[in-house]
């Protein structure tokens, strides 16, 4: 189970509103290399993880996802408070306001709602895990980007955190990853499904 | 301390703590990491215990006050003032 710490992992404190900000941000919240989704694909995986340790990794970056989808969640929550009509207009916002006003609603940038389609839980520890790989440089990836997109120093030093994050769960996979194959039989040399096939 | 560079402490400890975690969930047996591990979490107790004596409850086990549930009088953390 989990327990709720009133805190967050890494501080948001943003002045200035930025509607535009928010509607590109927001994709880290619902969109297909967001938080929601990484989180809820380790925390699936875990399960059927054939190394103890690496089912110890699944739980904890899953559950420091959901930290990072709090982080994101406050950066949207502080950049669309006391937006004006005239605001919203001009920053391009109109289409996310009208169906939520300023809820947080986990969706794409490009206004897709949040789906399980975007990651895997394959019961095959090396697919899952190539796949973890793959999501923290496609969530990398993300963060970069929006670091090409927004200009005040607020909102991007907490996005560098969480690009940062990306980074060392890559590492971290990587060394599951090698630790799963090296636990396979020698006679395994392409890796098949070691929780299913080989026992 | 004040309250804000108070919390800003628990939080670098927490986050210390959480990604050291990672590390030993692949390094199990590195111990240079369990004895820094080991070090920080008394000190993040610490932080928690002061914290939650001057200003508020951090989780729900320290909500129930002399005579009124505590919960919701702080800013919650994804608010500017928190």
């Amino acid at each position: 189970m989990w327990n709720y710490e009133r805190k967050l992992q890494y501080p948001v404190r943003i002045a200035k509103p930025d509607a535009r900000a928010a509607k590109i941000i927001i994709t880290q919240y619902g969109g297909p290399d967001g938080e929601l989704g990484a989180s809820m694909r380790y925390l699936s995986q875990r399960y059927t993880m054939s190394d103890k340790n690496v089912v110890g990794l699944l739980t904890d970056i899953g559950t420091e996802e959901l930290a990072h989808l709090e982080i994101i969640s406050a950066i949207v929550y502080q950049l669309t408070r006391n937006l004006t009509p005239a605001q919203i207009k001009e920053q391009g916002f109109e289409p996310y306001f009208v169906d939520h006003t300023t809820g947080i609603y986990p969706c794409s940038a490009s206004g897709d709602p949040f789906t399980a389609a975007c990651f895997q839980s394959s019961g095959d520890p090396i697919a899952d895990l190539a796949e973890d790989m793959a999501a923290e440089q496609k969530a990398r990836k993300t963060y970069d980007n929006i670091l090409r997109l927004v200009d005040d120093p607020d909102v991007i030093d907490p996005i560098r955190f969480l690009r940062e994050r990306e980074i060392v769960h890559f590492q971290r996979f990587g060394e599951a990853m090698n630790d799963v194959v090296d636990s396979l039989d020698c006679r395994n040399v392409y890796a098949f499904n070691p929780s299913f096939i080989v026992k | 301390m004040d309250r804000q560079s108070l919390m800003q402490k628990i939080m670098e400890l927490s986050f210390t703590l959480d990604d050291v975690a990672l590390f030993l969930d692949t390094h199990p047996d590195d111990q240079a990491a369990l004895e820094y591990f080991r070090k920080c979490v008394p000190m993040l107790a610490d932080a928690v215990e002061q914290y939650e004596e001057q200003y508020g409850p951090l989780t729900l086990g320290s909500a129930a006050g002399n005579n009124r549930w505590t919960w919701a009088e702080l800013p919650w953390p994804w608010e500017r003032e928190a």
